[in-house]
């Protein structure tokens, strides 16, 4: 089949034959993608990976799969085949995939050495997103969805409505996962007040997740002014920080926030030290600040009398359980989050042949041209020459 | 009356002749002072200030320096303003929430608007916070005090001995830091430091039913103490100069390896700090109880955000504090047996800064809890 694959850093091709991923196990499905978006981490793994893949020669640590691999975790499909004990789908099914491949999936492989290795504590508790061998499909734990073709366990598998989400749509929906999944980990109630450092795609899903749960004040934080321009055709408020200093920057956005003292919340979703500065400082009494980006082993300086005297909290969060997707797909399905502005995250979409030239080099050198460029495997996207 | 007062940087004298505060408004209430704690506020104070006793801390002030220092106070109310609360009556028994802040403001009827943290009700982040003792006005380390009504607290001599009631304000900072740490009685803490404020915060998490506490202490005579109260101790030394081994020797005594769910920084230095994220397990919370000098840390975001952990900080107490701390005695989930091994020293108010202040000073670790006293017997 067609796939745009892994091999090593600043090595990733496009396959036109590459081996079809097959039904083994009988909770397995075999979904046909329609759509899959490709993000940060992707980028990273091309420009200093690997880092979700293991190390070149080895294999993951739950799957023992080597790569080549199929990259893709941002998938939309439709479910083509199912293994024989699977009853909560059916063929033609248009389905998002929860991508982590965790403790938890170690009974589908019984050939990994590692097959009987007890639960790590994360798992333990049911935190998977933070599973200490955490894996993604399409970065490392399977082959992923920048392909014709994937198999997953059934239960990763999450139905939607295509006549309520179009499946380019659908696409956005684990990364907006990933952003409810901050949201929810910072404790966030309805009504509050957030302060958004960042308005790349990961800053916009994060608009999205809390618009989904009913937040009061939105503003985000840009430098740039394409992306400011987007962020307020969703209808929050917007700030522009060039050529101020963090003390400058934090006392315009606390007099931006409801009470003129600060946020509620903050969700970074740059990752550099004034974001992470700004992110705490501009916070109101009790508030909390959440790191969404992904950072570098990078250290940040923290004076711990400014977060006492405010009794502020700083978290971050990492990925998304299952829950994320369901109750996105519910926000999608109810409104509370509007498909038409997820769509305006879609810049562009391409076939999948085109996928290294038009995907990864074209994010990694025009990163201000788009948000999400959508890789499909799909004969309408492919260029007549 | 007798007074222990705050003169400057390094200037602080006993003065037999201080003047006596009175009554001035009709919701106050004056108080014999029983005991009073010192604390390492007050010894910053000295060597290092003046830090509360500065103009940002005396926007509230109810009085101008000098003034008599001590808030870790008890005392018997001696006499009642025209207008104080009808429960509150002479002779009673009583603890004193020493905080001044915009609330104040309100009852002394002073013009100025109250701080965004006020407004929103939150006075122990009140910009200008002061206390009795620090900077607001007169504190207890004399004969009497004079505080607004809604900072005395009664209790009752049955639930707890006078001699250890002084205890009461930093039982309340830790029964503060336990409470914003949303702790469960199935939670696993890590306290690190066993100092007063360390002490006191196995107390609080006892008091909230925490079973499983570790206690980290470097200093032995203070790790004996922390054993008097049921809990492991453990001694950090042999790996202090190597985080990674420190943090490895923790996670072992935490439940099943994988961290604690509640670190508490006692100390205040950059090791603990360090340790109260490292020794965490994912969702865990990394409280600061510690007062800290604006010194900087450093935090690696991203340890944080692969475990979701949480690091936060505790900031003084409310009155609901003291209450729940006065509740927990009668309850019996306070042993007053455990906060009298706290108390190691008392002296006479006429020898509390030789015998109190420089003691502490110049044999830092020999004393947990100096209790100053202005009773004629102690």
């Amino acid at each position: 089949m067609k796939a745009i694959v892994y091999h090593d850093r600043e090595d990733v091709r496009y396959h036109s034959d590459f081996p079809e991923p097959q039904i083994v196990r009988p909770d397995d499905v075999k979904i046909k993608v329609h759509y899959c978006g490709i993000c940060g981490s992707d980028l990273k793994e091309y420009l200093d990976g690997p880092i979700f893949f293991s190390k070149k020669g080895t294999n993951n640590e739950v799957s023992n799969l080597p790569y080549p691999q199929c990259m893709g975790h941002e998938i939309s499909g439709e479910v083509y085949e199912v293994g024989s004990e699977v009853d909560n789908l059916q063929i033609g099914d248009k389905v998002v995939v929860e991508v982590t491949g965790t403790c938890f999936d170690r009974y589908r492989f019984p050939e990994s050495p590692n097959f009987n290795k007890p639960k790590c504590g994360s798992c333990l508790e049911g935190h998977y997103n933070a599973c200490a061998y955490l894996g993604l499909t399409g970065l490392g734990f399977t082959n992923g969805g920048c392909s014709e073709y994937l198999v997953t366990a059934a239960s990763k598998a999450i139905k939607f409505q295509e006549d309520i989400i179009p499946m380019d749509v659908a696409a956005v929906i684990q990364p907006i996962a990933v952003s409810w999944h901050a949201v929810r980990v910072s404790h966030f109630q309805e009504g509050q007040s957030a302060l958004i450092l960042g308005g790349g795609p990961i800053g916009l899903t994060t608009i999205f997740a809390l618009k989904g749960n009913k937040a009061g004040k939105i503003v985000v934080s840009e430098p740039a002014l394409a992306r400011r321009q987007l962020a307020e055709k969703l209808g929050v408020t917007v700030f522009d920080p060039t050529g101020k200093s963090v003390d400058e920057c934090v006392e315009e956005l606390r007099k931006l926030s409801p009470n003129g003292y600060g946020f509620n919340h903050s969700y970074d979703c740059s990752g550099v030290p004034a974001t992470f500065q700004t992110s705490l400082r501009a916070l109101n009494i009790r508030g909390t600040a959440t790191n969404v980006a992904v950072w570098a082993h990078k250290s940040v300086p923290y004076f711990p009398m400014e977060a006492t005297w405010a009794e502020k909290i700083i978290t971050g969060s990492i990925c998304f359980v299952k829950d994320d997707f369901i109750d996105v797909v519910n926000a999608l399905h109810e409104g509370t989050i509007p498909v038409d502005e997820v769509k305006l995250l879609i810049t562009s979409k391409i076939h999948l042949e085109d996928g290294v030239e038009k995907g990864f080099l074209e994010l990694i050198h025009h990163k201000e041209k788009h948000i999400k460029i959508l890789f499909s495997p799909k004969e309408e996207y492919r260029v007549k020459k | 009356m007798r007074a222990i007062v705050y003169h400057g940087n390094k200037d602080v004298r006993y003065d037999p002749q201080y003047p006596e505060p009175t009554i001035n408004h009709p919701k106050e209430v004056k108080i014999k002072i029983d005991y009073c704690g010192i604390c390492c506020s007050d010894l910053d104070e000295y060597r290092d200030g003046p830090i509360f006793f500065s103009p940002d801390h005396q926007a509230i002030s109810r009085k101008p320096f000098p003034q008599a220092m001590g808030h870790e106070m008890c005392g018997e109310i001696v006499e009642l303003g025209s207008a104080v609360n009808a429960n509150l009556k002479v002779g009673q028994k009583v603890v004193v929430e020493s905080t001044g802040t915009c609330l104040d403001r309100e009852y002394l009827e002073l013009p100025e608007k109250k701080c965004l943290s006020c407004v929103q009700g939150a006075y122990n982040h009140c910009d200008h916070i002061g206390f009795y003792g620090l900077g607001f006005s007169d504190g207890g380390f004399a004969d009497f005090c004079v505080v607004g009504e809604h900072h005395v607290i009664p209790y009752s001599e049955e639930d707890l001995p006078v001699e250890i009631a002084a205890l009461t304000e930093p039982l309340a900072v830790s029964w503060h830091g336990v409470r914003v740490s949303n702790v469960t009685k199935d939670d696993s803490a890590l306290v690190l430091g066993a100092g007063s404020i360390g002490l006191t915060t196995i107390i609080a998490l006892k008091g909230h039913g925490v079973r499983n506490i570790i206690v980290s202490e470097p200093k032995e005579s203070r790790r004996a103490l922390a054993e008097k109260f049921h809990v492991q101790v453990f001694d950090p030394t042999p790996f202090n100069h190597d985080e990674k081994s420190l943090t490895k020797e923790l996670l072992k005594l935490s439940p099943l390896g994988w961290g604690f769910s509640r670190i508490f920084d006692c100390s205040g230095k950059k090791e603990t700090f360090d340790i109260s994220l490292s020794a965490l397990k994912t969702t865990g919370i990394a409280t600061n109880v510690a007062f800290w000098a604006h010194n900087k840390q450093t935090v690696f975001p991203m340890d944080l955000t692969l475990h979701e952990k949480n690091l936060t900080s505790s900031s003084c107490y409310v009155r609901e504090d003291f209450e729940e701390v006065i509740q927990a005695y009668r309850d019996g989930l306070i042993d007053p047996e455990e906060v009298r091994q706290i108390v190691t020293k008392v002296v006479a108010l006429k020898d509390g800064f030789e015998e109190g202040f420089l003691q502490l000073i110049n044999h830092k670790g020999k004393h947990i809890k100096v209790l100053v006293s202005p009773l004629p017997k102690i």
